[in-house]
C-alpha cells in the first residue's frame, strides 16, 4: 500500500506543482522517523525510484529512529559520524559507502572488529546510515557537477554541446591546478605533464582508463578521481612521452562533496523545519 | 658468450628455477615480440613506459620483463589487481599512445614478457626487501610478524621512534617519492610500521589491524571509498596512528629493478639492468590556505 501511495505522490508531483507543495509534511508535525524521510525524499525527486539499487539504501541503524536533525555528507566516516553526534544529528545521510566497498559489503567483514566498533557506535548513539548516490547524481542539474562549476566559477566556460568539458582562456597548467586546488580546498592535487602547458580544454574522465582515453581525445588536460595508478596515470605518462600535449590533474575524490552541500539545502525546502547540516570531510591527506 | 638463449628458453629457465612452486593460471606471459627472437640482454622493470623501453634500447637490450602489462590495462583472464574494466577495442586500437607504443615496439624488435603473481610470491622476497632497503629499513624487520603477514607480501619494522612528519618526510627522500600522501597527526609519534609495495585492499588492512601495535601503514596506493576510508576509521577509532601512500610507481620501482638481481643468481651470461622510470606525477598543488598546515 506504502509503494502505491509513493507513486500516487509521485504522479502528483510531476503533474502540479501544487499537489507537490501540498504533499510537504511540516517538522512541526511530529519528529518523523528515518524511513518516512527517506520516503519524502524519494517522493519530492520528480522521477521514479529505482527500487533495484543496492547503494540508496539503510547502511546502519534503525530505520524506524525518530530523527533529530540529518548530516548530509559526502562519505559517513567514523570521524563523520563523530562529529554529527556531537552536533545532535542521528540520522546521516551519505554519498558514499560507510563500510569500506561501493556495495558496503558487510558479509566478509561480518568478525572485523572495525566493522563491529562502527555498528556499535551507531547503535550506541541511536544513529541512522543511509546513502544518497545514484538517484542525487541524477537530479537535474546534476548537484556534484552544478557544485563543482560554481566553486570554480566557470560557468560561463561549460561548453554547451557537452557538460563534460570546459572551454578556458589559455592557462599554463600550472594555474588550472593551482585554481582548482584553492576553489575545491585541496590539499594533495597532483599533477602529470608539463606545468607550462597552455591549456585551453578541461574534460572529465571519470574513474577509469576508457573514460580517461575519450576524455584526453577531445581536451588539453583532463580531471580525474579515483583512477588506479598503474593503468590510468600510466597511460598518460606514455602518451605524453608519445608527444602529446596532454596533461592530468589527479584530485581527492572530495571534489565531489559539493553536491551533499546543495542536498543539505534542497532537503529542508522539502521538509521544512526539518535541522540539516552539512557534515565536511574535505581533503585530509597532507603531502611532503 | 655461448650461443644466445631466445626469449622462450629465457622464460623457460626462470619457470624452471622457481620449480614446483610455480602458480598458475597467472597473469605472466608474453606481451608483444616473437618468443625465438635471440636476447641480447635484459631490462627488468616495474611497468615498462616508453621511456624505460627507450633506456632498453641504448644498452641494446631487447628483451623486457615487467611486473605490469605495456598497454596499462589488465588483458588477461587474471586479474591481478582491481580495474574498473579494459578500454573497448575501438577505443583502444584508435588511441594515439596505443598505436604509438605498439609500432615503437616492433620497430625496435624488443620482447616483452609480464612477471607478476609468481615473483611476488618468491620466499626470498625482492619485491618487499628492495623497497625496505631503500626505507633502509631492513635491519629493522620483525620476522616473527612479517612471516605472519607473508600472504600479503608486507613486512613489519620495528623503527626508532620518530614523529610521523619526520618519518614521511625521510621516506619521499629515500625513495624519491615526489607526491607521497599522509593522513595523521604529524605529531604523533611512530615506531611499528606495515610495509607492502603496491595497491592495498580492505582485506589487506583488516588483516593488519588485529595487530594492534601497528602504528602505521606505507603502501603505493589505496581506493578512496575502500582500504583508504577504512584506514582513516582504524585512525579515528584509536587503533592506528597513520596511513602514507608512497605512490605506487615509487612502492614499486624498486622491486622492478630487484629482478634484475635476482636473474642474475641463475643466469650470469645474460646481461641484465633494472630500470625505473620514476613517478608518472611531476607536481603537487595545494589550497594556499592550507600549504604548511602539516
Amino acid at each position: 500500500m506504502r509503494l502505491s501511495r509513493r507513486k500516487f505522490v509521485h504522479q502528483a508531483a510531476v503533474a502540479n506543482a501544487a499537489a507537490l507543495i501540498s504533499e510537504k509534511i511540516s517538522w512541526a508535525d511530529a519528529p518523523l522517523t528515518a524511513s518516512q524521510i527517506v520516503e519524502q525524499i524519494k517522493s519530492h525527486l520528480g522521477f521514479e525510484w529505482n527500487n533495484t539499487t543496492y547503494r540508496d539504501t539503510f547502511k546502519a541503524g534503525e530505520p524506524n529512529t525518530p530523527v533529530t536533525g540529518v548530516a548530509s555528507t559526502f562519505m559517513a566516516t567514523l570521524d563523520v559520524l563523530k562529529r554529527a553526534h556531537a552536533a545532535g544529528l542521528n540520522f546521516v545521510i551519505t554519498h558514499e559507502p560507510t563500510f569500506w566497498s561501493d556495495p558496503d559489503r558487510i558479509a566478509p567483514f561480518e568478525n572485523d572488529p572495525l566493522y563491529k566498533a562502527k555498528v556499535s557506535y551507531v547503535k550506541e548513539n541511536n544513529m541512522v546510515v543511509w546513502r544518497f548516490h545514484d538517484h542525487w547524481h541524477r537530479m537535474p542539474p546534476e548537484p556534484m557537477r552544478a557544485a563543482e562549476i560554481d566553486l570554480l566559477g566557470w560557468k560561463q566556460y561549460t561548453d554547451p554541446n557537452n557538460p563534460n568539458v570546459y572551454r578556458i582562456p589559455p592557462m599554463p597548467l600550472r594555474a588550472v591546478a593551482g585554481h582548482i586546488a584553492q576553489a575545491l580546498k585541496f590539499k594533495s592535487v597532483r599533477v602529470i605533464g608539463d606545468p607550462d602547458l597552455s591549456v585551453t580544454s578541461v574534460a572529465h574522465c571519470g574513474h577509469d582508463l576508457p573514460g580517461c582515453m575519450r576524455a584526453l581525445s577531445i581536451a588539453d588536460a583532463v580531471t580525474a578521481i579515483e583512477i588506479r595508478e598503474w593503468e590510468t596515470a600510466e597511460y598518460v605518462r606514455d602518451l605524453i612521452r608519445s608527444g602529446q600535449k596532454k596533461a592530468m590533474i589527479d584530485l581527492p575524490h572530495e571534489g565531489e562533496e559539493g553536491g551533499m552541500e546543495l542536498f543539505s539545502r534542497w532537503l529542508p525546502k522539502q521538509i521544512p523545519g526539518l535541522r540539516v547540516e552539512f557534515v565536511s570531510t574535505t581533503d585530509r591527506l597532507w603531502t611532503v | 658468450m655461448a650461443q644466445r638463449l631466445t626469449a622462450g628458453e629465457v622464460i623457460k629457465r626462470i619457470r624452471d628455477h622457481v620449480g614446483a612452486a610455480w602458480i598458475s593460471p597467472s597473469s605472466e606471459g608474453f606481451q608483444r615480440g616473437s618468443q625465438e627472437t635471440e636476447v641480447s640482454g635484459i631490462v627488468t622493470t616495474w611497468t615498462p613506459t616508453l621511456e624505460v623501453l627507450s633506456r632498453a634500447v641504448s644498452l641494446k637490450h631487447n628483451l623486457i620483463i615487467s611486473i605490469e602489462p605495456p598497454f596499462w590495462r589488465e588483458t588477461g583472464p587474471v586479474k591481478t589487481e582491481v580495474a574498473y574494466g579494459s578500454p573497448p577495442p575501438d577505443v583502444l586500437e584508435k588511441d594515439v599512445a596505443y598505436q604509438y607504443k605498439q609500432k615503437w615496439i616492433d620497430e625496435h624488435n624488443l620482447v616483452l614478457w609480464r612477471f607478476n603473481e609468481n615473483y611476488k610470491a618468491l620466499p626470498s622476497k625482492p619485491r618487499l626487501n628492495a623497497l625496505a632497503d631503500l626505507l633502509r629499513w631492513s635491519s629493522y624487520k620483525d620476522s616473527t610478524a612479517t612471516q605472519k603477514h607473508s600472504g600479503f607480501c608486507t613486512g613489519i619494522y620495528v623503527l626508532p621512534e620518530t614523529p610521523l612528519l619526520t618519518l614521511a618526510k625521510e621516506a619521499a627522500t629515500r625513495t624519491g617519492a615526489k607526491t607521497l600522501r599522509t593522513l595523521g597527526d604529524p605529531a604523533a609519534r611512530i615506531k611499528r610500521v606495515a610495509l607492502l609495495p603496491g595497491y592495498i585492499t580492505n582485506a589487506h588492512m583488516m588483516s593488519l589491524i588485529n595487530d594492534r601495535d601497528i602504528d602505521a601503514v606505507m603502501c603505493g596506493e589505496a581506493c578512496q571509498w575502500e582500504a583508504f576510508e577504512y584506514a582513516e576509521d582504524w585512525i579515528t577509532q584509536g587503533w592506528g596512528k597513520a596511513f602514507m601512500m608512497l605512490g605506487v610507481a615509487a612502492s614499486e620501482d624498486p622491486g622492478g629493478k630487484a629482478i634484475a638481481r635476482w636473474l642474475q643468481t641463475f643466469l650470469p651470461d645474460i646481461p641484465s639492468a633494472g630500470i625505473a622510470d620514476g613517478e608518472p606525477y611531476n607536481f603537487v598543488v595545494a589550497h594556499e590556505a592550507m600549504k604548511g598546515a602539516a
